[in-house]
């Protein structure tokens, strides 16, 4: 009895968890011209309405650039920083630990509209620019987390028997550390990507609103259209986000980066 | 630890060195001018930059906010609705958790990642697919209509209701994960003793489970509150133009009433609200299980 009843309030959960974005992924589906459920029929002329809008591919676009170059800075500098970690002491690297995750712990209003003042205070005030530095930074907790389970996962002493036969620190990281955290890496600027594409809360502020990014483009429209082609793009940015968690916990395992 | 490739301190903080500039140049020097700008007593966002250090300074912002009526009231209900989407994780994550600490392998990866969806999927779409299931003739209206529980649509939409179940929603894996990495720092053999001993499966979780995963506990309901009182962009699409949260208010500030400086005293004062949650987070987080 006690059994069914924990089976059921479980189901129940799943059923809450997948809920919208269920609902989106059939909306995007249905023949329909209003959403209604369960839907009529059948089709793609969502897919295509959504994908035919301008509108969305150019936002598209500003979304993958910022990301994009959001991740040529910070996979690099969180990848060093992992590295540094790895080599303090515990004092210190209980406090470089708090540092780099704190893009995490301010909340994102008040990191949005920090940076748009500190854009104004130093005079650049470019929307992409201040994309670009607002999406840096909220990326780099996840490189610096996923490159230190990729450390931690490495074969104990490769590196110490490398430098004992007389390799440079240099060609240790070069040859043996770099490789070995290769995919972890990848997965993390990965996931850094789909943080960055999926972000709102901080680009908020920070968009020109004739270039917006795509969910800030989703936003605007849903506001003033209710046709599916809304539940498309979304069923395609699900799609996108899916594709790399499941390449992230191939290589690395979400827990990893998510705790 | 990696007594051989150990290299000199220098060489450490050099490597440390951009991703701390970034922090320094991303983080500290915006959130400064965001509190210098906050004590500035009459700038607005026309004047010129240079303005911006120009005018008077003082606490005058903080005063204002300590006194507004509306503020403070907005505040004391974002808090309030953080602490129900908290309770709300609460009730929802510890089955869920339980559930998959007792699983392994495969189903557990897979019932993970279930629950980790809502951080994966854009808060949009999920905000997006709740307005669908809420809405005046959204699903919920219509099958309770259709039960014939209901005679007209409840008011689903644009209530605190929906920014509950929106926050609970994507608040959830934190919770979760939380509890879970409590609970499996949870000796087994321990638990394996007391069942031997002859406690009930029911007694052996309320007197060993519960107390020994008490901390983990304590710091997924900090994290998750701390997330639930900033959040803005949920609030602000499932709660409609005047949802009633706290950060919506700073927003106003900045956008319809060009009100800079204030909007910058709330913003600090959001900061200094969730910076006392999340110290008592690492507070109890540290502390470990034990």
């Amino acid at each position: 009895m006690l059994r069914w009843a924990t089976f059921a309030w479980l189901g129940l959960t799943l059923v809450f968890i997948a809920a919208p974005t269920l609902i989106a992924i059939v909306v995007a589906f249905s023949s329909a011209e209003l959403v209604k459920f369960p839907p009529d029929g059948y089709t793609f002329k969502w897919f295509a309405s959504a994908w035919g809008k301008e509108l969305f591919w150019r936002a598209a676009l500003v979304s993958l650039l910022v990301a994009l170059s959001a991740m040529a800075i910070t996979v690099p500098a969180g990848v060093a920083a992992a590295l540094a970690i790895r080599r303090s002491s515990v004092a210190t690297r209980r406090m470089l630990e708090l540092v780099f995750m704190s893009p995490l712990l301010v909340p994102a209003i008040v990191l949005s509209l920090a940076i748009l003042v500190g854009s104004v205070l130093i005079g650049a005030t470019d929307a992409p620019l201040r994309l670009w530095a607002a999406h840096s930074i909220i990326v780099l907790p996840y490189v610096v987390r996923t490159t230190l389970a990729s450390l931690a996962g490495m074969p104990p002493g490769v590196e110490e028997a490398a430098a004992t036969q007389g390799a440079s620190p240099w060609q240790v990281f070069r040859y043996i550390t770099l490789p070995l955290i290769t995919p972890g890496v990848l997965a993390g600027a990965a996931f850094a990507f789909i943080i960055s594409f999926d972000n709102v809360s901080v680009s908020l502020f920070l968009v020109n609103q004739k270039t917006p990014t795509l969910p800030l483009a989703i936003m605007n429209y849903v506001e003033y259209n209710f046709d599916p082609s809304v539940a498309a793009i979304s069923t395609t940015m699900v799609a996108l986000s899916l594709a790399v968690a499941w390449l992230v916990e191939r290589m690395v395992g979400l827990r990893r980066i998510l705790q | 630890m990696c007594s051989a490739t150990r290299t000199p301190r220098i060489a450490t903080f050099m490597l440390a060195m951009p991703a701390l500039s970034l922090v320094a140049g991303l983080i500290v020097f915006p959130t400064v001018g965001l509190f210098v700008l906050s004590l500035a007593e009459n700038f607005s966002p026309g004047d010129p930059v240079d303005q911006f250090f120009a005018g008077r300074f003082g606490w005058a912002n903080y005063v204002r906010l300590v006194t507004d009526e509306f503020v403070i009231g907005r505040l004391l209900r974002t808090l309030v609705i953080g602490a129900i989407v908290t309770l709300g994780t609460f009730i929802v994550g510890v089955p869920l958790a339980m559930a998959l600490w007792r699983m392994s392998g495969r189903a557990k990866a897979l019932l993970l990642a279930v629950t980790l969806t809502p951080l994966l999927v854009s808060i949009v779409v999920s905000a997006y697919g709740w307005s669908v299931l809420l809405g005046q003739r959204g699903i919920v209206n219509e099958t309770l209509r259709s039960l014939g529980l209901i005679s007209r649509p409840l008011k689903l939409m644009h209530s605190d209701i929906a920014i509950i179940i929106g926050l609970v929603h994507i608040l959830l894996p934190f919770m979760v994960l939380n509890l879970l990495a409590a609970l499996e720092r949870v000796p087994r053999v321990v638990l394996e003793a007391a069942s031997t001993l002859g406690a009930s499966p029911l007694r052996v979780h309320a007197a060993i489970t519960l107390p020994l995963a008490a901390a983990g506990t304590r710091s997924g309901v900090l994290l998750v509150f701390s997330l639930a009182v900033a959040a803005f962009v949920t609030p602000a699409i499932l709660g409609g133009n005047g949802t009633p949260v706290f950060p919506m208010v700073i927003y106003d500030q900045f956008s319809g009433s060009f009100q800079w400086a204030y909007g910058a005293a709330l913003a600090i004062a959001l900061l200094a609200i969730s910076s006392v949650i999340v110290a008592l987070y690492l507070a109890t987080a540290r502390r470990g299980t034990y």
